[in-house]
């Protein structure tokens, strides 16, 4: 009987835990995203792509200006 | 005693289960992806006081529509990002058209300035030039479109899409590389999604290539389509799209004819073979 206890306990513990590493999303209920959260990926992943750009220095830049006259 | 045992095993299977079977859906909301699809102006330039020339800013910027997926929605939101001196400010109002880019400019959501700018080639690059409005001044923004790595994804999106809208020449262009088609977009309902897949995994088979292209000659408002194009002018400038890449620059040599001067010869021939257009 105690063991039974025990286990059911356990399962218990189990199922808290499981649930409490799961997040409901912000957003409306069909899981679907606001124009926001898609702005804010979209905005990340730009971001992501700018810093991804290679930097260039005022020199590269003049020369780069400066040849098209 | 057994029976209560069972009972417990049994609640602990079902509870584990369950649990499990609510993480992954939610899991599966969560995922959101998003990538690239069309490209406005995006690289590092000056931005040159109008009133003064030795007051400049190194300037970054980054202006695209890029598509949102969601387990239930897609969403395509244009998105842009200034960098001027230190500060990092966020473009909104983002029109990304052929060849030319306009966009509010926003600080702490406070509109703060506009920016307008045309895209030129020169040798096998583009660059855009144009003005901006910051905080009551006017400058003049010079901008050498930089180079990206196009994922595998976003070019089997361009095959997906031309596909998609033209199945008959879809198919007709795979025949035309010469080898068999992946499969046919005029019967196949499915056809175009395992394209997309097909040419996720393989993004230089030449029927993907083919495909690619053809969407970018139709698709001229994406700089990386441009660029594309460009590729394939400087071989044969004859080709149809190349025509319609030239109309596109021909804006901006009415705007700034000295741009010509340093122009690739493909953009010569097309302005020669658009004759009396110009």
């Amino acid at each position: 009987m105690k063991f039974a206890i025990a286990l059911v306990l356990i399962a218990l513990i189990l199922t808290i835990t499981i649930s409490g590493c799961v997040q409901q999303p912000s957003g409306p209920p069909t899981g679907g995203l606001t124009q926001e959260q898609a702005e804010q990926k979209a905005l990340q992943t730009l971001d992501q792509e700018m810093n991804a750009l290679e930097e260039m220095t005022l020199e590269d830049l003049e020369n780069e200006l400066l040849q098209q006259g | 005693m057994k029976k209560l045992l069972t009972l417990a095993v049994a609640l602990i299977a079902v509870l584990a289960i369950g649990a499990s079977v609510i993480a992954q859906q939610v899991g599966a909301q969560n995922q959101t992806r998003s990538r690239i699809h069309t490209l406005g102006a995006f690289g590092n330039g000056l931005a040159i006081s109008e009133d003064d020339p030795m007051d400049f800013e190194l300037i970054r910027v980054g202006m695209a529509a890029v598509k949102v997926e969601s387990a239930n929605e897609n969403k395509t939101v244009k998105v842009g990002v200034l960098h001027f001196a230190d500060e990092k400010y966020r473009l909104k109002d983002v029109v990304i058209g052929n060849g030319s880019v306009t966009a509010n400019i926003y600080l702490n959501n406070t509109q703060v300035g506009s920016i307008s700018l045309d895209s030129y080639p020169k040798d096998d690059k583009e660059l855009w030039a144009g003005t901006m409005t910051l905080n009551g001044k006017t400058y003049n923004v010079y901008l050498i479109q930089g180079k990206r790595v196009v994922k595998a994804v976003e070019k089997a999106e361009k095959a997906f899409e031309y596909c998609r809208n033209n199945p008959d020449r879809c198919k007709a262009l795979m025949q035309a590389v010469g080898k068999n088609v992946i499969c046919d977009p005029v019967t196949d309902g499915n056809c175009r999604e395992r394209i997309r897949t097909f040419c996720e995994g393989n993004p230089e088979d030449a029927r993907c290539k083919a495909l690619r292209l053809a969407q970018c000659g139709i698709n001229l408002e994406d700089a990386e389509c441009r660029a594309e194009i460009r590729g394939v002018c400087s071989n044969n400038a004859t080709e149809n799209a190349c025509q319609r890449l030239g109309e596109v620059y021909n804006k901006m040599v009415q705007k700034r004819p000295e741009i010509l001067e340093n122009a690739p010869q493909w953009f010569h021939t097309v302005r020669e073979r658009l004759g009396g257009r110009q």
